[in-house]
């Protein structure tokens, strides 16, 4: 399997085989994100065919490093916006229950501009995330940016689904005090 | 613009840095690992062990526990491990496989005679099962109006001339006395130490307005620490809460339908569980409740927990 820098030069050099390739080593990872946000396979590979045209139409100029989390994010924020339009239809996927999850953080209704608000949102979050020990931060990315599901995060980190759900209702006591301190009405 | 917070959250977490993105998916979590040194010590934590309590434990063996005005406060217990309650961050409590070694009718007797001579007007021995009895006596003259101090001199001055002292040093163990005081309640617990750490194993005198309670109940166990585990809330193991039936077993409750009204941290069989009172918020049933303040199922050793866990009893 072709290293990330290897792949980014087929881009660079707008062979096709790049997309395969890109497949080839996170296609699967890639489906398997949209279809916990989408819940629903048919929309998840239709996201990531989508996301593999969108890095394909950015690189170049684009030269992300690294490859996988560029790659992520495009097929999350293409999955999220499927998810928005046809909310009433995907209640109840892993992207939702984790949004329920989150949202108990935060005040009833924000009614200053919202993409500002998102922008410091994200920069808090960014802020919190460093204050967090190693595995306290990947087990909250992996359930509020990946969307596991509480199963698969037991698998993964050896432990029990209890186990897991304590220590994110942990992690979300701290965000939730942290986030008070910053001034966000709770 | 109003927009919920749901989609807000959702706008700001798709934007969070690329290395917090990147450092998940690469993430493999280690095998299981144990959380202590010492948890893997299997040799001595042989240790007698002799809990003397006082009205609490007695009013246990007797029925459900009256809920009265005193449980609007948790009643904060002492508990080898932890001094603490609810459960912090990342704080934790040791977990134990408990084996019965049997009574020895002469070590009984040794510790009738001990009390004897430390002025019990009279004793009556009843074994409750392989490795629980209770004494029953009195010895308010001589423990009459003791002062804190007094009252940890003659726990100390009992553990001496029981015969324990020589027992506990024989098996590596040391110990050190706390002694809390609470509206005419003082009580002095000795916590036993095994190479500096709690082996969980602990003796608990209660004095009540500086008298010797005259009821004890003790236990004598082989306790062998099997891991350290992190101690949940009360919120938290309320989710898995249960009642004693009248035949003292559990039986699982959903404790959302129970006013929960006091809280005491206490060790049965060598797990850590939130020992509650509450009543039924429709039916007003009493009841004795018991909460596990841990997550057995995340050790190691969750096959020999569990088992300790289904043999849970209250005599």
């Amino acid at each position: 399997m072709r290293d990330d820098s290897e792949i980014i030069k087929l881009f660079f050099e707008r062979r096709e085989e790049a997309i395969a390739e890109l497949s080839t080593k996170y296609g699967t990872a890639c489906v398997s994100l949209a279809k916990r946000i989408l819940k629903n396979e048919p929309d998840a590979e239709e996201c990531t065919n989508d996301a593999y045209l969108a890095v394909w139409n950015t690189i170049p100029p684009q030269k992300p490093q690294p490859l996988r989390a560029y790659l992520f994010r495009i097929v999350r924020n293409i999955a999220v916006s499927k998810y928005h339009a046809n909310t009433a239809e995907k209640r109840n996927s892993y992207y939702d229950v984790a949004l329920d999850e989150l949202e108990t953080c935060l005040s009833a209704y924000v009614t200053v501009e919202h993409e500002i608000e998102a922008a410091e949102l994200t920069r808090q979050f960014d802020a919190f995330l460093a204050t967090l020990d190693f595995e306290s931060r990947v087990l909250f990315v992996r359930r509020y940016w990946y969307s596991d599901d509480i199963s698969e995060l037991a698998d993964k980190f050896h432990t029990s689904k209890n186990n897991i759900s304590v220590r994110l209702l942990r992690i979300r006591k701290k965000l939730k005090n942290y986030l008070e301190k910053e001034g966000y009405e709770l | 613009m109003r927009k919920t917070k749901k989609t807000l959250i959702s706008d700001a977490v798709t934007n969070i840095d690329t290395r917090y993105i990147e450092e998940a998916a690469e993430y493999t979590a280690a095998t299981p690992k144990r959380k202590y040194a010492f948890a893997g010590w299997i040799a001595a934590a042989a240790c007698f062990c002799l809990l003397i309590a006082g009205v609490f434990l007695m009013r246990q063996g007797n029925g459900a526990t009256p809920v009265t005005d005193d449980l609007n406060n948790p009643v904060r217990g002492e508990v080898a491990g932890t001094n603490t309650l609810p459960g912090e961050d990342d704080e934790q409590v040791n977990v134990y496989k408990i084996d019965g070694l049997g009574i020895d009718a002469n070590y009984l007797e040794d510790m009738q005679t001990a009390l004897y001579e430390h002025g019990w007007a009279y004793t009556e021995c009843t074994l409750l099962d392989e490795y629980d009895f209770v004494l029953k006596g009195s010895a308010d003259e001589i423990t009459n109006d003791m002062n804190k101090d007094e009252c940890t001199e003659l726990a100390k001055a009992f553990l001496e001339d029981s015969g324990l002292n020589a027992l506990i040093k024989a098996n590596g163990i040391s110990y050190k006395f706390v002694q809390t005081a609470s509206e005419g309640l003082v009580v002095t617990c000795c916590y036993f130490l095994y190479d500096g750490e709690n082996t969980g194993a602990y003796i608990r005198f209660i004095f009540e307005d500086y008298k010797c309670i005259g009821e004890i109940q003790a236990h004598i166990y082989n306790a062998e620490c099997l891991d350290a585990l992190e101690l949940l809330t009360l919120d938290e193991a309320l989710a898995h809460a249960y009642k004693v039936n009248a035949d003292g077993i559990l039986e699982e409750i959903d404790a959302e339908n129970y006013n929960v009204k006091g809280a005491e941290l206490v060790y049965v069989r060598g797990l850590p569980y939130y020992r509650f009172n509450g009543y039924g918020i429709n039916t007003r049933e009493v009841i004795d409740g018991y909460a596990l303040a841990v997550d057995i199922y995340s050790s190691d050793f969750s096959d020999v927990l569990t088992k300790e866990h289904e043999l849970f009893k209250i005599n």
